[in-house]
């Protein structure tokens, strides 16, 4: 018995193809749902841009895109020269924008697949949009006429050749009730959420038949390139295994490697966690910039200082930024402002396995916890990263501030108890108390490790960390 | 070759495969009859065989494949030029196996459509 070739039509976006496992299925029905301005008519655009570059996919046939009751197709082209997908000599010459408004309005939702048959008959085209098809039930007197119409639809758009993407304002309850997405082969779903200041946008693939899908949300975000999107990070398939024989990798930080027997494990997670002024920065900058003492490729990743503060920083510690760069010193600077969990840790991952990088700083978790408005996926996101990481012999530091008791004040979902369970060391720094404010430095976690509990008081002088009576 | 050198039968219930084709056909100069049975199609075939037959495998009464083997073991329509069979399965083997000329998996699209049909009529010397 002969298996059926199972054939993906690509959306044009690496990313999106990881997500649905390669592509949409071939002469599929599917559907982009999602409110006004989440990036489903650009997602599509996008697409079909990408099928009318020259023998892209092997088949020259046309892109049909219909629009409805929504938006004039003038107008839709007006916006779409602005982004860099747009190609304006495929418009007319194998894009074909046609608009349906006025027969749907004049003669109903009848009219719909008469105008399709006779757009196959003339253009035979591999792909067809429809922009929008919700607004088809704004024309619907009943809803029997609507599945009725549906029905005549679907057994004409599966006799022929052709890939259908209906695009639509639906909400969550109308993928419940409305029958369209009971013959859709895909959904996918846009979605839009405010965070502060900003907006963060995801997407995620509610349906894909006879294929599997990378489940969940996934972030994105609209540039001058079309829709930049980034698959959720899970959890590597090979479980992690240490190897008996455990290296153990120089902190950089005199006295403290004593405390953690010998060093940190080579692929272990560490938090160091402490009040703000504690020393964190200075602790994790130190780490970082060991690792071109031993050959090891760092990445500091900040969220705090710009650059130029934290050059200013190096220099304090008696290095500079330039030569540490030239040594294997990464910097990676985002604005707290702008910190997009989804794009940062895909920006991460990816210079990882790029600069082949051995050590990584994030300064701090606790603004990652900020920027995030599901703290559930921020603990999933970061546990599959430090995974990720461990498999590849990457050896972690985070910071995490605390504010009022030494750990966990109890009322933050995003305490470091969270963080906890996902980290083989835990590191404290103490501020220190009236009258001496003697810092002091404490491992109360060391996975797999004999350590030493005891509080160690400690400096920060010209040269970075200097602990005391660490034996 | 007779004024049946241009008429292709289509054996499909699906109403949107058979306007399809008719379409596809027509343009292509093709005159074309169509039958929603097995038993239709067969009937139709021996009392007028056409140049070629395309029928579906899931065709009702009598399947496509039961269709294709009468077709071709019977006297009045052995000489038909050529039977290709259309499916959503991949049943090329079945089909083969069964006496057809060519098999053309579905979804349809008229210039695969006309090549397979071309280079099954073209098999028995037919110009396309």
């Amino acid at each position: 018995m002969k298996h059926s070739e199972y054939k993906c039509v690509s959306t044009g976006n690496p990313q999106m193809d990881e997500i649905l496992n390669g592509g949409f299925p071939s002469n599929s029905i599917n559907i982009i749902m999602g409110q006004p301005g989440t990036g489903k008519t650009i997602f599509a655009e996008q697409m079909v841009f990408h099928h009318a570059k020259d023998d892209e996919d092997g088949d020259r046939r046309p892109i049909l895109y219909i629009t409805t009751l929504s938006e004039p197709s003038a107008k839709v082209l007006m916006y779409l020269q602005r982004f860099s997908f747009f190609d304006e000599s495929k418009v007319g010459s194998v894009v074909h924008y046609q608009e349906i408004g006025t027969q749907l309005t004049k003669n109903g939702i009848s009219a719909l697949v008469p105008f399709i048959e006779e757009a196959i008959h003339t253009l035979s085209p591999k792909i067809i949009v429809i922009d929008s098809f919700k607004a088809l039930h704004d024309l619907t007197e009943t809803p029997q006429q609507m599945r009725r119409m549906l029905y005549e639809l679907t057994g004409l758009l599966t006799a022929y050749e052709t890939t259908v993407f209906l695009l639509g304002e639906y909400t969550d309850e109308h993928a419940q009730t409305l029958p369209e997405f009971a013959v859709a082969d895909g959904i996918l779903q846009f979605l839009r959420s405010s965070l502060s200041t900003r907006d963060e946008r995801f997407l995620r693939v509610l349906k894909l038949r006879g294929s599997s899908y990378l489940e969940g949300l996934h972030g994105c975000k609209i540039t001058a390139a079309g829709l930049d999107i980034f698959p959720r990070l899970v959890t590597p398939k090979v479980a992690e295994s240490y190897d008996a024989e455990r290296e153990r990798v120089k902190s950089g930080i005199e006295g403290f490697d004593t405390i953690v027997g010998g060093g940190l494990l080579r692929g272990s997670a560490t938090v160091v966690a402490g009040p703000a002024g504690a020393g964190k920065t200075t602790f994790s900058l130190q780490f970082a910039l060991a690792g071109s003492k031993h050959s090891e490729r760092s990445l500091y990743v900040n969220f705090q200082e710009n650059p130029s503060q934290l050059a200013r920083l190096i220099k304090s510690l008696g290095a500079d930024l330039g030569e540490v760069k030239a040594e294997g010193f990464e910097l990676l600077y985002v604005s707290p402002v702008e910190l997009q969990i989804d794009s940062i840790i895909v920006k991460l991952f990816g210079l990882i396995q790029e600069k082949n990088i051995k050590r990584v700083v994030i300064d701090s978790i606790s603004d990652f916890s900020r920027s995030s408005s599901d703290p559930d996926r921020l603990h999933d996101y970061l546990y599959s990263l430090l995974q990720h990481m461990s498999l590849k012999g990457v050896t972690t530091l985070m910071t995490y501030e605390t504010f009022g008791g030494l750990l966990d004040d109890g009322k933050d979902s995003n305490s470091i108890s969270r963080f906890s369970n996902m980290s083989d060391n835990i590191v404290l720094l103490g501020l220190g108390r009236d009258p001496d404010y003697v810092r002091d430095i404490r491992c109360i976690k060391a996975r797999a490790t004999q350590h030493d509990r005891r509080a160690h008081p400690f400096e920060i002088t010209s040269s970075g960390f200097s602990l005391s009576s660490a034996n | 070759m007779d004024q049946t050198t241009k008429v292709v039968m289509i054996a499909d219930s699906d109403p949107h495969v058979c306007n399809l084709l008719s379409r596809f056909l027509a343009d292509a100069g093709y005159t074309v009859t169509c039958a929603d049975d097995g038993y239709k199609a067969l009937d139709s075939a021996r009392l007028a065989p056409p140049m070629a037959i395309l029928t579906e495998v899931l065709l009702p009464r009598l399947d496509g494949l039961a269709l294709c083997r009468l077709i071709k073991s019977d006297a009045a329509t052995e000489n038909i030029t050529s039977v290709i069979v259309l499916s959503v399965l991949a049943a090329e083997e079945r089909a083969l196996t069964a006496g057809a000329d060519a098999f053309m998996q579905k979804p349809l699209e008229k210039n695969r459509l006309l090549m397979i049909l071309n280079q099954a009529n073209s098999k028995k010397g037919l110009k396309p």
